[in-house]
């Protein structure tokens, strides 16, 4: 028999709320983190709009003395994506009553994320010299010295540093992996963590994931493959899931770790339970970079292994967490994956986007909304998907449009999909007894 | 106890790399001790350091099999891993009829980190520059001078899972998929995790191993800043990556992809395949100690290579040969050696080591899959290649030097460990009905 995999800690960094009970409110009150770009000036670029993180400060989080220092000795600058990585760790572990324990060191740690951002001033101080119309001098440049801080500053952009400074941070000495499938990775992390458990390799793992892609260079790459949403002067109605008039997705950012445990071990310590993990699926779609494959093969592959590996009928499941990225295709190829995968249930379901709200936070988007699901069913609270104004006649599902909504269930699914043809889909249901 | 619930077997193999691209090529210089790392002319010549590198040579689009028309929208490090992918899956009988579900099929790369390329970001600054009379960066310049002359597709060359994706749709391979990026043990880490995937049941046939290509300039002189990397023009070339030597002063950087075919033993019988090897158990681990350098006494790769031994039930000394991840940078070799000690001890009884990166330079995410291609062929030749550059090492330890250890290998170990605390272990064994 499987072992049974728990959910025993949940932390948040989003552009809607920092901490559960932040995050929650906002989302319960169909409130947006998507503005205008504040962080930098965004003037000259074709897209200016985008979900930041605001009022953030990592020493409310973690003491200096836990941060990195670079091989001369001096501190270093950590990048947004790991300083939430590191905040939302440090949260999901108090909740999870195991800060400081030993026993992180034979968990495992499983992490979805994606590269730190570039610093362009410091790129461009290093490169202008050398660069003409035609590119940049390598032998030049080679020959000189770098910038100074760029040996540091670059490595630390590596995509494993947040798992790597997670694992120094609470001793974890099992498997420390780190997963770069785009906007599927922190969604797959957390079901390879989940199997490590299940096939048990270990009781306690740490998983979920971080992201920034909301720099200059992130946001002007999607806005070139017209990805993103153009709403320049409405950045609250942008990002706009299963709408008719819906333009793209909107970038976001953040972090979301969680504690998954075994059940027998999490109960021995008595520790609180917010749901358990019953489902993991993927399928790869084999089609396209950037499109997903026309009839979803791969977004309904993956939601009906997950739903196989849950031993749930489309019948029970009482809501969906969407991927809805707000782009014509996404919302119109995951509702028929949804047709195709729960049939006449689907009609039943509410589903609903969260990233109405906080906009695309990429690696770290799956995670998020697991906690988002995670905290529907402790509440029997469904968050909205906002600026649902006009119905698309190919969205023909029951969105939860712009009102949170009370709802009696039990079971979820959450949905993540991403460039490269990745599909993930995860299962959660309600832990028996009595509630959190 | 047994590692997997399922025997793992590998049926093909695909390497592009500095000393040759094939596996059958690779192999050879391995034996030959011919060194991949080589002066670049354009660099030697205007006095940079390094003037050297590990590069991948000939790689036509051609004879690599590479599609004309995605090539503009494949990185490097994609462009290297299609080409093994492609022989690797041609090796194993994949693209004939009928030989696999192709919802079963999967491919599970270790990347490397993708730095800006400095053409393309060189022009939009050169434009910025252009348009302003202050000599800093401006944003709002960059933003609209700049950023126009950016080859539109740009992004999709610089997003890390898209060589998965790249083979994913060549091979229309729709099982699991998955890119893993943990420094230099990735390539590992990607085996492992292929090997798991198919034990639980979940795919049949996995693609699996590592892609990097870490010789672009920012990479250059990230390593360089940081004083990993090897900038000595005393010796030639060939001469600088010396792994466990005590002349190291820093890694070569190089590229390369390597991939491994793993298959339930089960499918391979039944659709009549070749078996290479078998693969007996995995293990990783983490320092948790730094992320800028290695615990001292290499910590986190003991705990990998004795993990993957207990889950393989095999004793340290039923271990005849390993491949160490011994890049030539001084606190690494030191590190690993001090693991090495204490899992092996330092009898006669251990494991002969020997460390390719000597001849291949570091190859970072692909290095441990490189590795795994060369302990394969290592157990079906009974030959174990020597060390190049080891005239005074470290440590007494039952290193390959001088010439090719010639015994029977039933059980051939790759260690892997870099950045991060990050290692891994595989353990490869001669196939046996």
């Amino acid at each position: 028999m499987k072992r049974r995999v728990v959910i025993t800690g949940a932390g948040v960094v989003s552009p809607v709320g920092i901490g559960l009970d932040a995050f929650w409110n906002g989302l319960t009150h169909g409130r947006t983190g998507i503005t205008a770009i504040g962080r930098y000036d965004a003037s000259g670029l074709p897209v200016r709009i985008a979900g930041e993180v605001r009022g953030f400060h990592l020493e409310d989080y973690i003491d200096r003395c836990h941060r990195p220092v670079s091989p001369a000795g001096c501190p270093v600058t950590l990048d947004l994506r790991t300083q939430y990585a590191l905040a939302a760790a440090e949260m999901s572990v108090w909740d999870a009553r195991l800060q400081g324990s030993d026993e992180w060191q034979d968990a495992t740690l499983y992490f979805g994320a994606g590269e730190g951002d570039n610093d362009l001033a410091l790129l461009s101080d290093m490169l202008t010299p050398w660069s003409t119309a035609q590119g940049c001098d390598m032998p030049a440049l080679l020959s000189g010295p770098a910038a100074r801080h760029f040996g540091v500053r670059d490595q630390l952009m590596e995509p494993t540093l947040p798992a790597s400074l997670l694992a120094a941070r609470h001793g974890i000495q099992g498997e420390v992996t780190t997963c770069l499938t785009a906007c599927a990775a922190s969604a797959q992390a957390i079901g390879e963590a989940m199997r490590r458990i299940q096939e048990g390799e270990c009781d306690l793992a740490l998983t979920g994931g971080a992201h920034a892609m909301t720099a200059p260079l992130d946001v002007l790459g999607f806005a070139m493959l017209s990805a993103l949403s153009s709403r320049n002067d409405a950045p609250a109605r942008a990002s706009r899931p299963f709408d008719r008039h819906r333009d793209g997705f909107v970038l976001g950012e953040g972090a979301a770790v969680l504690v998954l445990e075994e059940w027998s071990h999490a109960k021995r310590r008595g520790a609180p339970m917010y749901a358990e993990l019953v489902g993991y699926g993927t399928a790869n779609d084999a089609y396209r970079v950037t499109d997903m494959h026309p009839d979803a093969r791969g977004a309904a592959g993956a939601i009906l292994h997950a739903l196989n590996d849950a031993e749930v009928d489309p019948v029970d499941v009482g809501y969906v967490n969407a991927h809805g990225t707000s782009t014509i295709e996404n919302d119109r190829a995951e509702t028929l994956a949804l047709h195709k995968s729960l049939g006449d249930a689907a009609r039943l379901i509410p589903i609903s986007s969260t990233k109405s709200m906080t906009g695309h936070a990429v690696a770290a988007a799956g995670a998020l909304e697991l906690i988002a699901v995670t905290l529907a069913l402790r509440d029997q609270v469904l968050p909205p998907t906002i600026n649902l104004e006009t119905p698309d006649p190919e969205c023909d599902l029951d969105y939860v449009p712009n009102r949170a909504r009370s709802h009696a269930f039990h079971t979820a699914l959450s949905n993540s999909f991403g460039f490269g043809g990745q599909n993930v889909a995860l299962v959660v249901r309600s832990v028996a007894g009595p509630n959190r | 106890m047994t590692m997997f619930t399922k025997r793992i077997v590998v049926t093909g193999l695909g390497a592009v790399t500095p000393v040759g691209n094939d596996p059958s090529t690779f192999w050879q210089a391995l034996l030959d001790r011919a060194s991949g790392v080589q002066s670049i002319g354009s660099l030697a010549a205007r006095g940079a350091r390094p003037s050297y590198a590990a590069e991948v040579k000939d790689l036509t689009p051609e004879a690599a099999g590479l599609p004309r028309k995605r090539l503009k929208m494949m990185g490097r490090q994609a462009q290297l891993a299609y080409a093994a992918v492609a022989q690797a899956s041609a090796d194993a009988g994949l693209l004939e009829e009928r030989a696999v579900d192709h919802r079963r099929l999967g491919v599970i790369l270790g990347v490397g980190m993708l730095n800006a390329d400095v053409d393309e970001l060189g022009r939009a600054f050169h434009a910025m520059a252009d348009g302003v009379s202050h000599r800093s960066f401006d944003m709002i310049a960059f933003g609209r001078l700049g950023g126009p002359q950016l080859f539109p597709l740009w992004l999709l060359r610089h997003i890390p899972n898209l060589a998965a994706a790249h083979a994913s749709i060549s091979l229309d391979a729709q099982g699991p998929s998955n890119t893993i990026a943990t420094g230099c043990v990735a390539g590992a880490n990607a085996i492992g995790e292929a090997a798991r995937i198919i034990a639980r049941g979940d795919a049949d046939v996995i693609l699996a191993g590592g892609t990097d290509a870490r010789t672009t300039a920012l990479a250059i002189l990230r390593y360089r800043e940081l004083g990993w990397l090897a900038t000595r023009e005393d010796v030639p070339p060939g001469a600088v990556s010396a792994p466990f030597d005590d002349s190291a002063t820093g890694f070569v950087t190089g590229e390369a992809a390597g991939i491994v075919v793993l298959e339930s033993h089960e499918h391979a019988l039944r659709r009549g395949a070749r078996i290479y090897a078998e693969l007996a158990a995995y293990g990783a681990a983490n320092d948790a100690h730094d992320v800028m350098a290695p615990h001292p006494e290499g910590r986190g790769l003991a705990k990998a290579l004795s993990r993957c031994l207990a889950r393989g039930g095999l004793a340290p000394a039923a271990v005849d040969a390993l491949f160490a991840p011994a890049a030539s940078v001084p606190s690494f070799d030191r590190a690993i050696a001090s693991s090495l000690r204490r899992v092996f001890g330092t009898g006669r009884e251990g494991p002969v080591i020997t460390a390719t990166r000597s001849i291949l330079g570091h190859t970072h995410a692909a290095s441990s899959a490189l590795d795994s291609i060369a302990a394969v062929k290592a157990i079906q030749a009974s030959q174990v290649p020597a060390t190049l550059n080891l005239g005074s090492p470290i440590a007494d330890l039952r290193f390959v030097r001088g010439t090719t250890h010639r015994a029977p290998i039933t059980t051939a170990m790759v260690g892997a460990y870099g950045f991060g605390g990050h290692a891994a272990a595989l353990a490869w064994r001669g196939h046996h009905a």
